[in-house]
């Protein structure tokens, strides 16, 4: 068996509040493969982003705090690190790019300036050479004439251009891992199309393994391998790309798929999941989503299901759905 | 860049002309008669209407008004009621150890303040933070005469280390410098903390940790460079009023500058020491203000002055 990039085992997240302190991540685990795409799903809050930023341990503290769990790189668990040897991790062996390309950039330096630094922190290279590895990087991700763009600032570019100079400096030191948290959210419809396929082609081009975090089901259909959904702090459902979408096993999935708006087909109204995320602070006993679910059964309320494999490329956290039961509503 | 600051200098004249004018009402109004004071208070009625007339102050106040001016805008000032000495004479001999007084407590404060304002602001509510904070209260409210008699006592009289007063080499300036400067320091330390805890949650400040930048350059470079903006704008106005506002210092430790000079000429109502001064004080303003502009401008590669 080949060793996964990426092991994520148990990750528990917890976040003090005024009313004491709540799990914000209960449990998660996941495993990367080398130049593998995986997307994880979810609603606003459901832990998606924390989860992306405790990879790269930036999560702030106070209020939030890894409180278990292991995150393994090529075997080495980078919660074990100083902060000085996660330094070394952090856009050189793991970069990030965000939602926000406006407001990603540092507005009083230079793009180029900007690139540069992320290059000279990992690279013994020269300031020279550090711009002609910039240049070249723009011009990877379609920015034209990069010699001019290097030496404009942030509020001079459109937010696509901002995103692809965002890519640029992510990728400038080849990363084995790129998280990518709602990369094209912020941006329109067409330039968001232009940034996936960037994104595509980028890692085909250096095997360069994507985590994608995203709520659009429609960016997990065209770039991912594998998806995990996460609802309330806890992955509900991961399956390969082809089987959640063909046959999504747990209910929530469902109503995500449903809630997508087709084009041929008219409705009048779009479905949409009825009531809302649970609080953290206000968990419910049983299975986080039974409140929410249509189908759920008495033992949903009582009892939280764990993750299990119910098909060879499926698991799901449903206690339905491991009976052989019908997740479809 | 330099175009600007040539229509911001052209720009000056007419408000330089305001502020005259309202100086020279505002001195006329105030109650208290130059002539008398001149003239001694056994001088006789006629002798005080002699010196009124030999100082044209019997004149209409509009034609006294064209006077000066027509004289100011040559450069001449008159002489002082007091020494009977060229205004504009006096004036530079005592602003140069003024604006050196305010330089160093600028630079006190500045270096003071962002020291403070960073670690309080980089290690919000530890006791670093609260200490810093404490501090900040302490020297925004404490009074410059105290604080300097305090410097002194400590410095001057009971470890020998520094003059107690006067002028002469950089030892001199040492504690007037501290004592005007630390209330400066003070707001400094409040502002950048404040605008400091705030770009620290920036996006891009994130961006830069995940570059795997160290902390200090994340804070000192990434965010502090941001904060800056607006404390620029607050520490050029403090500096105006540094300048006009050592006056008090400069009697504590008997230091030569224009602060002294402006209490004995109001004391004197000494006409023309008192309009040259304040002017002089309306055009640091102004130039301060232009600086601060400019480096805002540099500071902020969003503003362009140059349309």
């Amino acid at each position: 068996m080949t060793q996964n990039l990426l092991n994520v085992s148990e990750l528990e997240i917890s976040f003090k509040t005024e009313s004491g302190t709540v799990t914000a991540v209960a449990g998660v685990s996941f495993a990367l493969q080398q130049g593998e795409t995986l997307g994880i799903v979810g609603e606003s809050g459901c832990g998606k982003s924390v989860t992306s930023l405790s990879l790269m341990r930036l999560l702030p503290n106070p209020p939030g705090r890894i409180s278990g769990g292991r995150i393994e790189l090529n075997g080495r668990n980078l919660l074990e690190l100083s902060e000085r040897e996660m330094r070394d991790v952090r856009g050189n062996a793991i970069s990030m790019i965000f939602q926000e390309p406006m407001t990603s950039l540092n507005p009083v330096f230079t793009i180029g300036r900007q690139i540069d630094e992320a290059i000279l922190l990992h690279k013994s290279v020269s300031k020279r050479e550090a711009r002609a590895l910039t240049i070249e990087i723009l011009k990877k991700v379609g920015i034209p004439r990069p010699e001019q763009i290097a030496k404009d600032y942030p509020h001079q570019l459109s937010g696509g251009m901002r995103q692809r100079v965002m890519i640029a400096m992510a990728l400038v030191c080849e990363p084995q891992l790129l998280i990518a948290d709602e990369p094209t959210t912020a941006l329109d419809v067409t330039i968001q199309a232009q940034i996936l396929d960037l994104m595509d082609r980028l890692k085909r081009e250096t095997g360069t393994s994507i985590l994608l975090i995203t709520h659009d089901l429609g960016v997990v259909a065209e770039m991912c391998d594998r998806v995990l959904v996460m609802y309330a702090g806890q992955v509900v459902e991961e399956a390969s790309a082809e089987a959640l979408f063909a046959e999504p096993k747990h209910p929530y999935t469902v109503g995500l798929l449903n809630s997508i708006p087709h084009a041929d087909r008219k409705a009048d109204r779009l479905p949409s999941i009825a009531g809302s995320v649970p609080s953290l602070t206000e968990m419910p006993n049983g299975c986080r989503f039974a409140p929410r679910c249509p189908v759920a059964i008495a033992k949903c309320h009582q009892q939280n299901p764990a993750l299990v494999q119910v098909t060879e490329q499926h698991k799901a956290r449903c206690w339905l759905a491991q009976e052989g039961g019908e997740a479809r509503v | 860049m330099l175009v600007y600051i040539g229509r911001r200098l052209v720009g000056m004249v007419p408000i330089l002309l305001v502020v005259a004018v309202v100086i020279f009402m505002f001195l006329h109004l105030i109650p208290g008669d130059p002539a008398r004071l001149i003239a001694g208070t056994e001088a006789s009625l006629q002798d005080v209407e002699n010196v009124r007339q030999s100082l044209g102050l019997d004149l209409p106040i509009w034609k006294q008004f064209w006077l000066f001016f027509s004289r100011a805008i040559q450069g001449d000032f008159g002489m002082s009621y007091r020494t009977h000495q060229p205004v504009f004479a006096m004036i530079s001999e005592r602003f140069w150890p003024t604006l050196e007084l305010a330089f160093w407590s600028m630079i006190w404060a500045i270096v003071a303040g962002l020291a403070l304002g960073v670690v309080a602001a980089t290690r919000r509510g530890k006791w670093a933070d609260n200490l810093a904070m404490f501090g900040s209260v302490t020297g925004i409210s404490m009074p410059s005469f105290w604080l300097g008699l305090l410097l002194i006592e400590l410095f001057a009289v009971q470890l020998g280390w520094l003059p107690s007063g006067g002028s002469g080499g950089f030892k001199y300036v040492i504690l007037p410098a501290i004592t005007l400067g630390s209330g400066v320091a003070a707001v400094i330390a409040r502002f950048t903390r404040n605008s400091l805890l705030e770009t620290l949650r920036e996006d891009y400040v994130r961006t830069a940790r995940a570059k795997g930048a160290r902390e200090r350059v994340v804070v000192w470079s990434h965010a502090l460079r941001n904060a800056l903006i607006p404390v620029v704008t607050m520490t050029g106005l403090q500096f105006g009023f540094l300048l006009g506002g050592s006056v008090v210092v400069e009697a504590v430790f008997t230091w030569p500058g224009m602060g002294r000079l402006l209490i004995d000429a109001v004391n004197f109502r000494d006409y023309p020491v008192i309009q040259a001064e304040m002017l002089l004080f309306a055009l640091e303003f102004m130039v301060i203000n232009m600086v601060v502009d400019v480096l805002y401008a540099v500071l902020n590669p969003q503003i362009r002055l140059d349309r």
